[in-house]
């Protein structure tokens, strides 16, 4: 059976809901990019905009992109990943706790500060009753959840997912990752929702093969993953006409990268990288997905994501790989 | 399977309670909050004293999630005889949503002034619960969290059971951790919903729920895995079905469509019908609107005056949360294995409109398959079927 994706849209530190970064990418010109706003009154009344933080609004404009580019309605799974949750929310009540020594407390605040409010909140404004997940697992939450949308998939429990990355990155969080020397990159936030389904469309973007996910604290090595990976889809090393890393600038563990892909390719392998771009969230591996899929789809890759290794020829397959601090890491395979 | 609440430490001590009929719910003794006057389930355990029980020295660091799954991990482990026998080739999949909630509550204010250890706020986050418990039982090679508050650690289940369906594993621990917090006693206070009582699930008197923690996890495994090493299942996870409410954030829809749904999937996904189902674990939070809303959804299922026996357990262990479907998926499955539908606790008077009342007495039978639903935030609803293998 085979998967495509047949749509995406995106809010970041690029255009909103627009593919021109593709062509024009704007780099990150500081330590801390937050998104650009996109115009939400054309997704969400007034009343119920009040009552979203910007982190719903984003979710709920990418998502509604997303279905109306692959013509859906009612996916039948909302599957979304998100590192932190609705932090900003979850801060407020926090605050608001500590501040009134447990008293008056507003419920709004709480309800709206679980991980799983936005794909909840996605299914309840589009009144969709299907599968529903949320995935928090560090720099795996997206990939996780795209894989959970593959198994829907290759079970047959359902024929479409709608998957999306969503984090938003508040002051305080900046300043607390800052303190604990978290990511020496450039910190973004992440709204990127892509529509899946085993039926191709006049726009699809290109397949989805594969995804896996590995933690790399036992024997195995990561390259024995992913050649074991590769091998499962029928793909040598040789087939790979690119590769989409994760790397962001941080000394500390962007030679992981290159210890992997100079390990499985002795000859050498085209490289694009999105971070500097898009800056480091724990979700922005779903913008290297997007990267990936959009270099299929317009079938040249733009000069300013290139990074090092061979020059890229004509892509037909891809490879994304992620490290989160060379422990967690998440292989998508891609194809035209 | 592997478990740690206010009914004990170990599976063993879950099964004891259960059948003494004897609550964990009490007087709030470890949780730092001025509202006293709740009654909580505990785990009867300091942090230091969990430490202790796993072997490693007390580090401000470790939050209480974290203890936890990793000691019920560690069990699941341990009784299924992985280590040593799977190469490492094993997925850890568990549900939580307030992480490490119970230090950030405590060192906000400090963290905010810059004045306190930062090591804690690299281990805070949902993720990094996860992967404490694979440090202290390092046979993991894929983990992954899942928060979809209440029916974390059920959707963890369905995750497990989908990378052993597609052949990715051929075993995965599955369940969920969640520890007691302000943060989350608070919200639920704020929304009205906590019983200053017992809490009566099922009761046309219940006022709400009463919190609980704890962890809940079970090993599964292939059906060629097991037959590859000779192992004795405790049972076979027939089947499973996840579905949104889609109503509201809070509050489950008049005909619990969600839970509904979720029941027929799961129904369907197992090739069971209605009548085959001898027992179910309720959600059954005791709050008046998820009782009445699950409820008619069971009507619903299984036809007004033929719903099965149906028992909520939060009335033993409180509601533990995202760690509530892999706690109570390890009752459902000694209540299959050891013939016995638990006593819904604090019932008096069956519930104006619905045509069933709770398990109230004790109550010996055979069962053969067992449904469990675990309901979140969100009108995240799942349920998943447990059947007897012999």
């Amino acid at each position: 059976m085979s998967i495509f994706i047949n749509s995406a849209a995106q809010i970041s530190t690029q255009a909103p809901l627009d593919d021109s970064f593709f062509a024009h990418p704007v780099e990150c010109a500081q330590m801390y990019c937050r998104s650009v706003e996109a115009d939400y009154k054309r997704f969400v009344p007034p009343a119920a905009a009040r009552r979203m933080g910007p982190l719903l609004k984003r979710a709920v404009a990418t998502s509604v992109t997303a279905l109306g580019k692959a013509g859906v309605t009612d996916p039948g799974a909302i599957i979304c990943g998100t590192g932190l949750g609705c932090i900003e929310n979850t801060e407020k009540f926090l605050t608001s706790m500590i501040e009134n020594g447990e008293t008056c407390l507003q419920p709004t605040l709480f309800i709206n500060s679980t991980h799983n409010t936005i794909a909840s909140q996605i299914a309840t404004f589009l009144g969709c009753n299907g599968y529903n997940s949320t995935y928090a697992h560090l720099g795996i939450s997206f990939e996780s959840a795209l894989m959970d949308a593959v198994m829907m998939l290759e079970t047959g429990q359902t024929a479409d997912a709608l998957v999306g990355a969503h984090d938003e990155m508040t002051p305080t969080y900046f300043k607390l990752f800052g303190m604990a020397d978290y990511w020496r990159a450039p910190h973004g936030e992440c709204s990127v929702s892509f529509v899946i389904g085993n039926a191709r469309t006049p726009d699809s973007l290109c397949r989805l093969l594969d995804v896996d996910l590995f933690h790399s604290s036992g024997s195995e090595q990561v390259i024995g993953r992913l050649e074991r990976f590769l091998g499962k889809n029928g793909i040598t090393a040789q087939e790979i006409d690119l590769v989409v890393t994760g790397c962001n600038g941080d000394g500390r563990y962007d030679g992981s990268y290159d210890s992997l892909l100079d390990g499985l390719f002795p000859d050498g392998v085209a490289r694009c990288r999105y971070k500097h771009v898009f800056g480091e969230s724990f979700t922005a591996p779903a913008y290297g997905l997007l990267l990936g899929s959009m270099i299929l789809r317009e079938g040249t890759v733009p000069e300013p994501f290139i990074h090092g290794g061979k020059r890229p020829g004509e892509c037909r397959t891809i490879l994304c790989v992620n490290s989160f601090k060379s422990k967690d890491w998440s292989f998508i395979l891609i194809g035209k | 399977m592997g478990a740690v609440s206010a009914l004990g430490n170990g599976v063993d001590e879950h099964l004891r309670a259960l059948l003494e009929q004897r609550s964990g719910i009490g007087k709030m003794k470890y949780l730092p909050s001025v509202h006293r006057e709740l009654p909580v389930g505990e785990v009867q355990m300091t942090d230091g004293e969990i430490c202790a029980v796993l072997g490693i020295p007390y580090d401000v660091r470790y939050t209480r999630t974290a203890l936890m799954g990793a000691l019920a991990v560690r069990e699941a482990v341990r009784n299924a005889g992985l280590e040593g026998r799977t190469d490492g080739h094993v997925a850890l999949i568990s549900g939580t949503t307030v992480g490490g909630m119970d230090k950030s509550e405590a060192l906000y204010e400090e963290f905010l002034k810059g004045g306190c250890d930062t090591g804690f706020i690299k281990t805070q986050d949902c993720g990094t619960t996860t992967e404490f418990a694979v440090g202290c039982t390092p046979v993991f090679d894929l983990t992954t969290t899942i928060s979809t508050a209440c029916s974390s650690a059920a959707n963890a289940i369905i995750f497990g059971a989908n990378l052993i369906r597609t052949g990715r594993y051929d075993v995965a621990v599955v369940g969920g951790s969640e520890c007691l917090t302000k943060f989350h006693l608070n919200g639920f206070n704020s929304l009205l919903i906590l019983d200053h009582g017992q809490c009566r699930p099922f009761d046309d008197s219940r006022a709400g729920l009463n919190l609980g923690e704890g962890a809940g996890y079970l090993v599964l495994e292939s059906e060629e895995s097991v037959k590859a090493h000779g192992i004795k299942p405790l049972c076979e996870l027939k089947g499973y079905g996840n579905a949104c409410d889609a109503f509201h954030q809070t509050a489950s829809s008049a005909d619990g469509r969600g839970a509904y749904l979720s029941m027929c999937k799961a129904l369907a996904d197992s090739g069971l019908s209605p009548e085959d189902i001898d027992y179910v674990n309720a959600h059954g939070t005791g709050t008046p609107n998820n009782d009445l809303s699950e409820g008619v959804a069971l009507e619903r299922v299984f036809g007004a005056g033929k719903v099965p026996p149906v028992s909520s357990t939060k009335c033993y262990t409180g509601h533990t949360t995202s760690a509530s479907g892999g706690i109570e998926a390890v009752i459902s499955i000694l209540a299959l294995r050891n013939g016995f539908c638990p006593v819904n606790l604090n019932f008096r008077k069956r519930i104006e409109g619905l045509s069933f009342s709770p398990v109230s007495e004790t109550c010996r039978k055979e069962l053969r398959n067992v449904l469990s639903n675990s309901f979140g935030f969100g009108g995240n609803d799942s349920s998943v079927i447990f059947s007897r293998t012999d």
